[in-house]
């Protein structure tokens, strides 16, 4: 995971950053800011992300191609729980990614994914649950 | 519609089943990583086959230099027309090496002149970024390829002038002997990554993918829904984890998902093999320059083409040579063209295994001026030929040749006037001997 640049030895972009933390949840209030934040390295992607709420409704907030690094503030929510889920879909491996979620400027969420065989899409989820 | 979908599964789920009630301490929780592999989406264990992953990595890894997949044998070269070069980089480097243009023996000091490879080596960023990646300067510096060589050794030739080829002479400075060859890729490109094929590609794959990101909602939220170690935990417990992992509902959710990431992957490769397929047009040039007892000074220009692949595909090469004379010799010259088509005819009802038969046209045209050892100034050849396959390694070639001097259609069966034909049993018998 911890991929180092070619000739240098400072690390890749999506292995900064710290700690991964994956929560399956995060507890949020409504006037919250969430910004969604994705890094993509060593390949070109197709980067989209959507919050879906308990009654079906699903809002898509980011849909980007060939970024290495995109940031979206979600849409307000309604107090609820809600289904924070983003695609990525790569055209070639292998690849490395790094997901946060931040809630008013402090992380909450770090994963990191990477791959070096055939996988060409990877998901992620987080349930944001907004409390009044 | 979509909606609809997720909220009756939502409802199935958010019925709170048994499973999502039971209580469990912190430590008994899990999170999204430990989640994912009980509910079956990731493999706690690395791939299998190290070595297949290692080599779909190097497949699919971006190139530092120009695609490339074989290109050596100009049409010059002699051998059959149908024999001709594809418009990659590796092999135009045996462009030089044909043409003694590069010396592969020792003692050489060979500068690659990659120039995109010498930034990434100073700039990892160029090639984990795809912002940078495709910078224009920085494609078209993919584009670009060669070398340049110092010292090495000469060529075989009559140096004093008695009549007889002397020994090839090595160089004791690196200015005795200076190769030079540089490529570029003037039309196509059949990087991943280059815009006008990642468009391609992920076009093809997010449309086939909107039940993908449906099914692994509903998963989230049925995750969402475990119960928890205490009030506002992120984690779930593990044991309503796995009891949500038996369940039938989720098994088919989770093997949606994968059919969709599954389908993603065939998708990808399959538009992948159509991008290999695309035109590709190189130009090279290349040339030796040393002092005259090492040999002849060199040049050599050449443009490659080639459009489709193993089931259709066209190639043409197009080759000037020029050889300085020696003495008071006139320079030597050579002009080759050649086209070659060929197509599986056939495929799913005809030889072995169904694999069709092979259908190749053939034209070869060259010019000479100067050149003693080619046996005609003016050569121009077209071939036919038909490969019938009798084995994996064997195949039956019927061939039918026509050359505008008879005499270069001595390696065919039979000749009648200006045309040669050619039906090759000794691999037949070679196969039933085996």
């Amino acid at each position: 995971m911890a991929a180092k640049k070619k000739g240098g030895s400072a690390p890749s972009v999506c292995a900064a950053g710290g700690g991964e933390q994956q929560p399956i949840s995060i507890r949020v209030r409504p006037a919250d800011v969430i910004e969604f934040e994705a890094w993509m390295c060593s390949t070109a992607a197709d980067i989209e992300a959507e919050i879906t709420a308990s009654s079906g409704a699903t809002q898509p907030f980011l849909s980007e191609r060939g970024a290495s690094h995109v940031k979206a503030t979600l849409p307000s929510l309604a107090a609820g729980q809600h289904a924070l889920v983003w695609t990525f879909m790569f055209v070639s491996s292998p690849w490395q990614t790094r997901t946060e979620v931040a809630v008013n400027g402090v992380n909450r969420f770090r994963q990191r994914k990477a791959d070096t065989s055939k996988k060409a899409v990877n998901r992620g989820f987080l349930i944001v649950e907004v409390v009044p | 519609m979509r909606a609809a979908c997720v909220l009756a599964l939502w409802i199935a789920f958010a019925g709170a089943p048994a499973y999502a009630q039971q209580a469990c301490t912190e430590d008994d929780a899990v999170d999204q990583q430990e989640v994912y592999r009980i509910v079956g989406l990731e493999s706690a264990d690395p791939p299998e086959d190290k070595a297949l992953a290692a080599a779909d990595e190097a497949a699919d890894s971006p190139r530092l230099s120009p695609d490339a997949t074989q290109l050596s044998a100009l049409a010059a070269s002699g051998a059959s027309p149908d024999i001709l070069n594809l418009a990659d980089f590796s092999s135009l480097l045996a462009l030089a090496v044909d043409n003694g243009l590069l010396s592969d023996s020792g003692g050489a000091l060979t500068l690659d002149l990659n120039f995109f490879s010498a930034i990434v080596a100073f700039d990892a960023s160029v090639i984990e970024e795809q912002e940078k990646y495709e910078q224009k300067l920085h494609k078209e510096l993919r584009k670009l390829g060669g070398s340049i060589s110092w010292g090495g050794k000469g060529e075989s030739f009559d140096r004093d002038g008695d009549g007889e080829v002397d020994e090839a002479l090595t160089a004791e400075s690196s200015s005795d002997i200076v190769t030079w060859d540089v490529h570029y890729r003037l039309v196509g490109s059949r990087d991943r990554r280059d815009p006008e094929n990642y468009n391609r590609i992920l076009d093809a794959m997010t449309a086939a993918d909107e039940g993908g990101k449906e099914a692994f909602t509903k998963l989230a939220f049925a995750i969402g829904n475990l119960s928890r170690p205490e009030a506002g935990s992120g984690k779930r417990c593990r044991a309503a984890a796995e009891e949500l992992a038996r369940q039938p509902e989720t098994e088919a959710l989770v093997a949606q998902i994968r059919g969709f990431d599954e389908q993603a992957a065939q998708i990808r490769e399959e538009v992948v093999k159509d991008i290999d397929k695309d035109l590709l047009i190189t130009l090279s040039f290349g040339g030796t320059e040393r002092q005259e007892i090492f040999g002849p000074d060199k040049l050599a220009a050449g443009i490659r083409a080639s459009w489709g692949g193993a089931d259709a595909g066209l190639t043409a090469n197009l080759d000037f040579t020029r050889t300085e004379g020696l003495g008071d010799e006139e320079d030597r010259e050579a002009f080759k063209l050649a086209v070659s088509y060929s197509r599986i005819l056939m495929q799913g009802g005809m030889g072995h295994e169904q694999q069709g038969v092979t259908l190749a046209f053939s034209l070869a045209a060259e010019k000479y001026r100067n050149v003693p050892e080619a046996a005609h100034d003016r050569i121009a050849r077209a071939n036919v030929k038909l490969t019938y396959p009798i084995s994996e390694a064997v195949s039956l070639p019927i061939s039918l040749t026509w050359a505008n001097h008879e005499d270069l259609l001595q390696d065919e069966e039979e000749v009648r006037g200006h045309i040669g034909f050619t039906f090759d049993v000794r691999k037949l018998f070679a196969t039933s001997s085996q």
